[in-house]
């Protein structure tokens, strides 16, 4: 008798404490989260830190100051040199009757040419507004503190949630402009990232040179596969990108997997970037809106 | 409970704690099961898995898998129990 009571008392806790969870899930979906968050934050932060090299000998680190300075200097002389050339370029497409933008986009001014009686760059109409649209969002760098494959739901934890303005379907960028996901939850200080190549997520894709049709689907950890017919042609290295999402690479053919029995093949492909190895993103605030 | 118990019981909880924030599920379920079995009523599993969930899951979109370890916490939480009153 003893026995049964003290089960239905346990089933009793039990029951109500689920209730409390459902009920608190519900009406403060954030209170969970935010808690725990704010208690491992600090040990992924340090985490980070130590793996950043805060730890590392003073000398080390003046070394590699030192190193990393050079390494300006010369990419400065570098983006001089480019932007020498690309200021002889602008100027040679002006000669040829061509007018660029300042984002580099291109205009065609054929009317005003054939309606110039001198060939002098200056005397040709106003050319077109920039095609390109302008936008107001703005990119803020977040670390990177957890990251697949140890994060169970293939997503990313970044250093930036309210307090830096991040919102829910801002764009996630890895260096090299390659965009990889979006904000799906923002916390007080940190944020959780939705990858592109979870599991089941779907998108319309361009591969290859060819640009043909496919609809890519996310298999995790930074991998997409999509299936065309086998008389595509697609080789690994192909470039493969989403002009739904971005105008930049979206992804590179790793491999293709074909079946002889089978009229189709699987592409594989993978981001650019090596998302187990990221440790700095660029979030693209309202770039939703 | 003696001394030694519960000495460990804490070193259990601090190093399942460790396991949680750095998403190592794949050893803080092992470990939740040993407790579990070794210690009676060791409600910190279904706070490890509550805890997971909060770091790692409850996102919009997720649905249920987001949840996973608050339920596999609870399922194996209740199984032990049964187990254990029927085995000893």
């Amino acid at each position: 008798m003893h026995g049964k009571g003290h089960s239905r008392a346990i089933l009793a806790i039990f029951t109500i404490g689920v209730l409390v969870f459902a009920a608190i899930q519900y009406f403060l979906p954030h209170l969970f989260p935010g808690m725990f968050t704010s208690v491992a934050a600090p040990f992924w932060r340090a985490e980070f830190a130590v793996d950043s090299g805060s730890l590392r000998d003073p000398s080390s680190l003046l070394m590699e100051n030192e190193s990393l300075k050079r390494s300006l200097i010369e990419d400065g002389v570098r983006l001089q040199t480019i932007q020498a050339i690309e200021q002889e370029n602008r100027d040679l497409k002006s000669l040829l009757g061509r007018d660029v933008d300042i984002n580099g986009s291109m205009t065609f001014a054929s009317t005003s040419m054939a309606s110039s009686t001198a060939n002098t760059p200056s005397k040709l109409l106003p050319a077109k507004k920039p095609v390109k649209k302008q936008t107001t969002s703005t990119r803020i760098l977040a670390a990177v503190l957890m990251r697949p494959p140890f994060v169970p739901y293939d997503e990313l934890i970044i250093d930036a949630g309210n307090d830096l303005g991040i919102s829910a379907g801002d764009h996630i960028y890895a260096p090299g402009d390659v965009l990889i996901g979006t904000v799906s939850d923002v916390l007080p200080s940190t944020s959780k990232v939705s990858l592109f190549s979870s599991a089941g997520q779907s998108h319309e894709v361009l591969i290859g040179q060819s640009n043909v049709p496919a609809q890519a689907i996310g298999r995790g950890g930074g991998q997409y596969g999509a299936v065309l017919p086998i008389s595509v042609k697609v080789s690994a290295g192909d470039i493969v990108i989403s002009p739904s999402l971005s105008d930049r690479p979206f992804g590179i053919v790793t491999s293709v997997v074909s079946d002889t029995a089978s009229a189709f093949e699987t592409v594989l492909f993978a981001p650019p970037v090596d998302l187990y190895q990221l440790r700095w993103v660029l979030i693209e605030k309202n770039s939703h809106e | 409970m003696n001394k030694k118990a519960i000495i460990i019981r804490i070193c259990a909880d601090i190093a399942l704690f460790f396991l949680i924030i750095n998403g190592w599920w794949f050893l803080a379920l092992p470990l939740s099961l040993i407790c579990l079995w070794s210690f009676s009523y060791y409600i910190e599993a279904i706070v490890a898995g509550i805890a997971f969930d909060s770091l790692f899951g409850y996102m919009p979109g997720m649905g249920l898998i987001g949840y996973s370890g608050t339920v596999l916490a609870v399922a194996i939480t209740i199984v032990v129990y049964f187990l254990k009153r029927m085995m000893r």
